[in-house]
């Protein structure tokens, strides 16, 4: 058992731990970005090692929620053990939609890599190799400059300039036993990244006060929301939407032509697609509790509302109201469907 | 028969309840705002509509207007529905094209000024003519129960039950760890019980297989599925019951108190039987139905219940056996609830959160599929999977978005 | 995609409404409500966000000042709007719809798949000089951008900066379903826009407005997408630069390598109003066994799967009545040329089935309409 203290840069690695387990099949599959056609990144499920000569584990922006690429084939646990190389946030999706009944963890080893951030969509295609700078907000996505959660997550963690590996679940560790890897001592050492963190949680508390008093209230949230166009990308690439069916489109649920018109004549005019509110909110009452603030909802939106750091700061009241955190240890309860005879009376009158 | 346009012929019957309702709100007003609603055909007032009389003439009414829907503002469901809805029956309207619009519990005995209580009453009644034009018929359905019971357990209760049982002609199957049969109070030596004993292994109807607990018992009321199998665990072949009774007995221990029978979480987590208190399963009510759980076909009799004397232990093996011999009866149809829920396949993405929430074991998770689905004839309608569902695949009939909306509109009006 | 020089029929009348063509429509707007020649107006309107507009149903007149009917925008497609409206039931007035020729085009379509009617509607379109994107409209230079777009679209040029599916538009003009169509009369005098009658209804509510045509016209509105025109050349150029005989699939691979898979494209499509895509459901979804197969199988599999099955499942269902509006390209967040695929193959597609969409209310729609012999033409 020869113990492994890298100094090489975390990707390279990353991938040859990876493409030692496919070699000794510890594992049967790897999830992860590899380089597509014209430079971009996409999700795959590589089983051959060779393969991984074209693996970009943290690409240098998020396209496709790690997690979803995830649920997207990990609904049952058959067919061996996957190792998926997220970023920090995506683990922490991934474990909300175990709670979700959307992916089986039970054969899945959930692997992380200190996230420096993702630049935004538009500078991805313009440069595919524009890089994100943890320290410089402006490379970054909005919600990328207020995240302090950029590392520690998952079953295993690759973090700081040598890459150390860290176990933080048994899962963990057992996969690295199986690999004949010692893991580095301890918990991950995040004293590392407390001034980073302490300058993004201000940027992200500032943040918060200016949005609440540019957008706070029913008024302020339909100027929010006034470009909208209801076109729906902020749920199409959020990880935690899996419905098959959104609450807004169904059809038995639908406003009726009549109605509008009487909403028009009431109000002297109804905007068209109407409830857009009724769609944000809803959106934000389903699905807060596990939002990770990934900003992808942001980055998407064709109409550049603010929509991911307004989840976000959502997220943070509702997830504070029941002292729960997005993505936590996988066996705690998530207070959106576990319902329990006797509870939450601190809400009653 | 329609009316010109999407309205339904609906007749409108407010009941005065004697003075209940009449002395407290104005019906003839109630009546006469009702007959302004589209597709109103009919708003008529009477004074005991569940008398023989009031039940002859709503049934005239409807044949003779050829009503689609009726909406009866007078007391609640829970007294008159099944009677209104019988009514309905009998003059060839389905029943569930009834609604009730509770003006007695909700209003007339809780509001003290007379016009508010009257305003009230239209607003509940305008709801209730909304949403009944939204109503759809639904198919009053049955299963044929297997009468052969099983029993876990033959301790005293378990050995009384199947007694009582058998002497009425039913096959009954019974489980014990033991090799013996008896129980706790045989072991004791008590005389009566080792008498009960004897008549039990003697008794042609029962088939006993010592040395046995249930591996697993798929299926529901009418047609549960028991597969025994032995302490070394071989299995026996599958034994098809229409009820399960267990009578498994409890244990004191060290400290004096009582915990159900070793393994009793286990059986009681295969049959989907929620415990409570000690491990106790629950019942369906501490008073009025001790010895039923909440689901369906399974029930308790004696020690497995919790403490209690001998006396009381053959009690509620006779009141169990009571219950299985009037509810399972051989060849009968019975009557399941209409008004289910159902999953949409389609919408359903497999979070299991249903599960969770249903109290009568009506749901399963299909995991090839990866969804869940209904047990129509276990399912009471009750309505929790429908709310719970985060993906809004559930549907309660005679409870769609639909008709709810319509309703909430019409109080709001 | 057909076009004619003029309108498919001759006009009932024409009048000379003053201003350019948003006045000229935001006044006939006002004064139709106003008069009670319909019971609410269908256009574009400001929204509280700096110019950012969005689609309104307006009842009340007061509330016209902040409509833009015909503002060179597009938020949303003016037919799926409409049809999600008209879908769930019928309006208890008539409605006058501000369309662009794309937005009625699609319309039609939709209503012969029974999303939407014309009865309860006085349609109203105009001869269109294309709409510049959104988020440029919303820009810092986004005022420049739009005098110069009101600068060109007066002179009938080609405006910059505008969408590349109008730039390449030939259906400047509908030729069908209008009621009523505003074209801005084209040269240095002073604004004006010709309101041209176009069927019974239109002439009704003119006449409700006393509105007065103009002697000695009977000519509809003129496109100005003739012989030599940009636009014309622009879409050659695109129909010609179409992948090779036997790459289009590779081709496909390509252009769809950076999707994200968000379904923008197909919430934006007027012509897309499945409640339940096709590519959501249970059928389409690549099980997960499925996937790990062809990943062991293959080395590799790029997950979630099924990105080009859910693009050419598109293709597929819209190409044959596609009406290159490009929302499509403009709502991508990669940046997907998807309009361009879209009118590539809507091209050849609607060729191979001589339908025009649009261009006939009561033509069968192809992928709906069951004939026991036809396209022998095209089997083996």
């Amino acid at each position: 058992m020869s113990p492994i203290m890298p100094a090489f840069p975390a990707h390279s690695g990353v991938l040859e731990l990876a493409g030692a387990a496919l070699a000794a099949g510890a594992v049967r599959g790897v999830l992860v970005p590899m380089r597509a056609p014209g430079g971009s990144r996409a999700w795959s499920l590589v089983t051959d090692p060779a393969m991984l000569d074209r693996a970009d584990p943290l690409p240098p922006a998020m396209t496709v929620h790690g997690s979803r690429a995830l649920a997207s084939f990990a609904r049952s646990p058959e067919g061996g053990t996957l190792l998926a190389i997220l970023r920090p946030c995506e683990a922490r999706a991934a474990v909300e939609l175990a709670r979700l009944g959307q992916i089986d963890l039970a054969n899945v080893i959930l692997m992380t890599m200190d996230c420096p951030g993702s630049v935004p969509l538009d500078t991805h295609r313009a440069d595919r190799e524009a890089a994100p700078d943890p320290a410089d907000p402006s490379t970054l996505r909005s919600l990328c400059a207020q995240c302090q959660a950029f590392a520690g997550e998952g079953d295993l963690c690759a973090t700081g300039p040598s890459g150390s590996l860290h176990a933080l679940t048994a899962g963990g560790r057992a996969f690295l036993e199986k690999l004949g890897i010692e893991p580095a001592d301890g918990p991950p050492p995040m004293e590392r990244y407390a001034v980073l963190a302490a300058e993004r949680g201000r940027r992200a508390a500032e943040d918060r006060i200016l949005l609440r008093s540019e957008y706070g209230g029913l008024a302020g949230l339909v100027r929010l929301f006034s470009g909208c166009i209801g076109c729906r990308t902020c749920r199409t690439v959020c990880p935690i939407c899996y419905c098959r069916l959104c609450f807004i489109d169904m059809k038995d649920r639908r406003t009726p032509a009549e109605e509008l018109l009487a909403r028009s004549g009431r109000n002297g005019a109804v905007r068209l697609p109407p409830d857009t509110l009724l769609f944000h909110v809803g959106r934000m009452a389903h699905m807060s509790l596990s939002c990770v603030s990934c900003g992808l909802c942001e980055d998407a939106c064709p109409a550049d509302i603010p929509v991911g750091r307004m989840m976000s700061m959502v997220s943070e009241g509702t997830t504070g109201l029941f002292g729960y955190r997005a993505g936590s240890a996988p066996g705690e309860p998530l207070p959106l469907n576990t319902f329990l005879k006797d509870e939450l009376h601190e809400f009653e009158d | 028969m329609t009316m010109a346009g999407n309205c339904p012929r609906t007749g409108v019957f407010v009941c005065g309840c004697g003075p209940n309702i009449a002395g407290q709100l104005d019906i003839e007003s109630v009546a006469a705002a009702a007959a302004g609603l589209d597709g109103v055909v009919l708003a008529e007032t009477w004074g005991l509509l569940c008398s023989p009389d009031g039940k002859r003439h709503l049934a005239d009414r409807i044949r003779e207007s050829g009503l689609e829907r009726v909406v009866i503002a007078a007391c609640s469901p829970r007294d008159h529905e099944k009677t209104f809805q019988d009514v309905c029956a009998g003059a060839g309207l389905n029943p569930f094209m009834m609604e009730m619009a509770n003006i007695r519990e909700h209003v007339a005995w809780v509001t003290r000024d007379r016009t508010e209580a009257t305003a009230k009453a239209v607003r509940i009644v305008t709801g209730a003519v909304l949403r009944s034009a939204a109503l759809r018929p639904l198919e009053q359905t049955g299963i044929v129960a297997e009468p052969a019971v099983a029993v876990v357990g033959a301790g005293i209760a378990g050995m009384a039950a199947a007694l009582i049982l058998a002497e009425e002609g039913r096959r009954v199957t019974v489980l014990d760890r033991s090799t013996e049969a008896g129980g706790a109070a045989v072991l004791a030596g008590n005389p009566l019980a080792v008498e009960l004993r004897d008549r039990f292994l003697a008794e042609p109807g029962i088939t006993f297989l010592p040395g046995t607990e249930p591996a697993e018992v798929p299926g529901f009321f009418g047609n549960f599925l028991l597969r025994p199998r032995s302490a070394t665990g071989e299995l026996f072949p599958i034994v098809r019951v229409g009820a399960i009774l267990l009578a498994t007995g409890c244990v004191r221990d060290a400290e004096g108190s009582c915990h159900p029978a070793e393994g009793f979480a286990v059986l009681a987590e295969m049959l989907r039987v929620e415990t409570g208190d000690g491990g106790f399963p629950s019942r369906r009510h501490a008073f009025l139905d001790p010895v039923s759980t909440p689901v369906s076909g399974v029930l308790v009799a004696g020690g497995a219940g919790g403490p209690c004397s001998i006396g009381s232990a053959v009690m509620s093996a006779g009141a169990a056996a009571g219950t299985i011999l009037s509810t399972l009866v051989a060849g009968r149809e019975m009557e399941t609830e209409p008004r289910t829920s159902v999953i949409s396949e389609i919408l359903c993405a497999g979070c299991r959160t249903c599960m969770t929430v249903c109290a009568y074991a009506a749901v399963s998770y299909d995991a090839e599929r990866g969804i869940c689905t209904v047990n129509a004839v276990l399912c009471k309608g009750c309505g929790n999977c429908a709310a719970a569902c985060p993906s809004g695949a559930i549907r309660a009939k005679h409870y769609m978005p639909d008709q709810i909306r319509r309703q909430v509109a019409g109080v709001l009006a | 995609m057909s076009s004619k020089t003029d309108a498919a029929e001759l006009p009932h009348g024409v009048v000379e409404l003053s201003g350019a063509l948003g006045q000229a429509a935001r006044g006939l707007a006002v004064r139709l409500l106003a008069e009670g020649a319909v019971g609410a107006v269908f256009t574009l309107r400001r929204t509280a966000a700096d110019r950012r507009y969005c689609a309104a149903l307006i009842s009340d007149p007061a509330l016209l000042e902040e409509a833009s009917p015909f503002h060179p925008v597009m938020p949303v497609q003016g037919a799926r709007v409409l049809s999600g409206f008209l879908g769930t039931g019928s309006p208890d007035r008539r409605i006058a719809a501000f369309l662009r020729p794309c937005e009625l085009r699609a319309f039609v379509e939709n209503v012969k798949q029974h999303k939407g009617g014309f009865d309860d509607l006085l349609v109203i379109s105009c001869r269109c000089a294309g709409v510049l994107p959104a988020s440029r409209l919303a820009d810092d230079d986004g005022e420049r951008l739009l005098a110069d777009y009101m600068r060109e679209a007066a002179s009938g040029g080609l405006p910059g900066g505008i969408r590349d599916a109008c730039a390449r538009c030939v259906d400047t003009i509908p030729t069908a379903g209008a009621d009523m169509i505003l074209s801005e009369t084209v040269g240095p005098a002073e604004r004006s826009t010709m309101l041209h009658l176009m069927t019974d209804r239109a002439v009704d509510a003119a006449r409700l407005l006393s509105l007065r045509s103009t002697a000695g016209t009977s000519r509809g509105p003129v496109t100005t997408a003739g012989p030599e025109d940009p636009r014309r050349r622009n879409r050659e150029a695109l129909l010609a630069s179409g992948p090779e005989p036997g790459r289009g699939l590779g081709s496909l691979v390509e252009a769809f390598a950076s999707c994200i898979g968000c379904r923008a494209c197909r919430e934006a499509c007027p012509l897309c109003h499945c409640i339940l895509c096709d590519y959501e459901t249970e059928r389409t979804r690549w099980s997960p066994g499925l996937v790990r197969d062809l990943a062991e199988s293959r080395g590799a599999l790029r997950v979630p799967a099924g990105t080009i099955q859910f693009h050419l499942g598109r293709l597929v269902h819209i190409s044959p009545v596609c009406v290159s509006c490009g929302q499509c390209s403009e709502v991508c967040p990669a940046g997907i040329p998807v309009s361009d695929l879209f009118a590539r193959a809507s091209a050849h597609v609607q060729a191979s089935l001589r339908y025009v969409p649009g261009a006939d209310p009561d033509g069968a729609p192809p992928l709906a309409t069951y004939v026991e012999r036809e396209l022998e033409d095209l089997t083996d």
